[in-house]
């Protein structure tokens, strides 16, 4: 398989007026074609952190990201961010009006993923007439809209309440799946990540740094819902769980 | 259908309604009734409260001079022209004090004491400046509803939600794609509501301006009266304005409700 990302050595420090921060430290890993990896640690760890950096969002202190093969990224947020005065389909184009990319073909295929993810019929109703679940559907075909190559997700999930969470986790990775992209995510959940993951980046507490790389062999790989059934995810719940030393 | 229940809940908001609008009015005429009564019996001094009488009749002899409607209109037409500047100048500078945070903290300071100073203290500064005339009136009501303008319209942009500019920066937006695509629309009912305390704000200018320095206009009649000791005639000038400010208030209102629907 093709790498399609590298990083490596990344380093980050924040600045305030009191102190500075070290938040990631001597990171590295590398990203193939159509793999789909979380990275999880203890909350305020710098998760997110990396995903604005990979995002050009802020700047790194030290190290190197190499994108290969001109390789796009596409950021889902934790909320949804639709914009209240624009219609579905608007906001779903509003990448492609930024890139200003907004032909009859991207108009189209932007369309045409409405319509294979069942929310064609809302494309001229407002983001306040959905529900959470679908507004965060909406999120990720307007995400998909600029055909990224790599998707970025930062806690995508953690504002919906659990049952909308587990379906629409089970959405989102069909729909990458299917659109053959790659993926990384960002949670705190960690049965989360187990049931999506291909590999899992456990983080440890401020700085930033890899504890543990896991790769996940479930027996029977399908849909996360179905995933977690597995007879090997609890396996990997709690070898991670131990790894994250959560102090409450 | 409705429920026997839904009925009597309908029609219990509506008689509840009425019975609002007619003691509002009620009261209204009430008050102008007393007032002619004491008047008519003399146990208020009509050279000090004038009546309702005396204000109609002052109305109609100005309406016959022909001043009335030139008095009228002179303050809506230096009202109308400060609403706009207002509105147009304050939107402008709010949009800069957003783009530019930089000179955002400079002027910040300066703002706030502008926006605390009671603006009447300026006039005598702005007749010499300007001179006694509609510029000077005008520029009064500017100071007024400028500074008001600026500060609610940039605070609404400051707390456009970070997480939306975050996703149009994911999109390698500029920044004036985030003001068109984001910042000014979603400020549009900031902006809409902004129009609306600019009329009152305008009014309240205009008319302090035409206290300083007129020739014309409805705070002229007011203040012409108070120094002649003609009490019929302030009274009415404060009828008239009231009247004005509340054909511009709904008109504004309508307006917005037209814009925001």
């Amino acid at each position: 398989m093709n790498k399609i990302l590298e990083i490596k050595n990344l380093r980050k420090i924040y600045h305030t007026k009191k102190d500075e921060i070290l938040a990631v430290d001597d990171f590295s890993f590398d990203l193939y074609e159509g793999e789909f990896v979380s990275i999880v640690g203890p909350s305020g760890c710098g998760k997110s952190t990396i995903l604005s950096i990979l995002c050009d969002l802020i700047d790194y202190s030290d190290g190197e990201i190499k994108f290969n093969n001109d390789s796009k990224i596409g950021y889902m947020l934790q909320e949804d961010s639709l914009f209240d005065f624009r219609n579905i389909l608007n906001n779903c184009l509003i990448g492609l009006e930024i890139n200003k990319n907004l032909n009859d073909e991207t108009k189209s295929y932007v369309e045409k993923l409405l319509k294979d993810y069942g929310l064609y019929e809302f494309k001229n109703k407002y983001p306040d007439n959905l529900s959470g679940g679908m507004r965060q559907r909406v999120a990720l075909i307007r995400t998909l809209a600029t055909n990224p190559d790599i998707l970025l997700l930062d806690e995508p999930f953690s504002a919906l309440d659990y049952q909308t969470r587990l379906a629409v986790s089970d959405d989102v990775y069909k729909i990458i799946k299917n659109e053959k992209k790659s993926a990384i995510m960002v949670t705190h959940d960690i049965a989360e990540a187990v049931s999506m993951s291909d590999r899992i980046i456990v983080l440890t507490g401020r700085p930033s740094k890899i504890k543990n790389i896991y790769e996940i062999k479930l027996e029977n790989k399908s849909t996360p819902i179905n995933n977690r059934k597995d007879s090997k995810f609890s396996y990997y719940y709690d070898t991670i769980w131990k790894d994250i030393d959560f102090h409450v | 259908m409705y429920s026997l229940e839904h009925k009597l809940y309908l029609r219990k908001i509506r008689k509840n309604n009425f019975l609002v609008k007619f003691f509002q009015i009620f009261l209204l005429i009430f008050i102008i009734l007393l007032w002619q009564f004491l008047a008519d019996k003399e146990l208020i001094n009509t050279f000090i409260t004038s009546s309702p009488k005396e204000i109609i009749e002052t109305l109609i002899n100005l309406h016959k001079t022909n001043n009335l409607y030139q008095h009228i209109w002179t303050t809506i037409y230096e009202t109308l022209i400060s609403f706009a500047l207002g509105t147009l100048l304050g939107c402008v500078i709010a949009s800069i004090l957003w783009w530019n945070k930089f000179i955002a903290k400079i002027v910040d300071p300066f703002l706030t004491v502008l926006n605390s100073l009671p603006k009447v203290a300026l006039g005598p500064i702005i007749i010499i400046w300007f001179g006694a005339g509609i510029k000077s009136i005008i520029i009064m009501s500017l100071l007024i509803s400028l500074i008001i303008t600026i500060i609610n319209v940039a605070d609404g942009f400051n707390k456009t939600d970070a997480n939306k500019i975050k996703l149009l920066k994911s999109f390698k937006a500029t920044k004036s794609q985030i003001f068109f695509k984001l910042i000014l629309p979603h400020n549009y009912k900031t902006i809409i509501s902004a129009l609306k305390i600019n009329i009152s704000m305008s009014l309240i200018g205009v008319i302090m301006g035409e206290f300083l320095v007129s020739k014309k206009g409805i705070g002229y009649l007011i203040i012409y009266g108070s120094q002649v000791f003609n009490l019929s005639l302030v009274m009415t000038g404060v009828v008239l304005l009231a009247i004005v400010s509340i054909i511009m208030y709904y008109s504004v209102s309508y307006i917005e409700k037209r814009l925001t629907n």
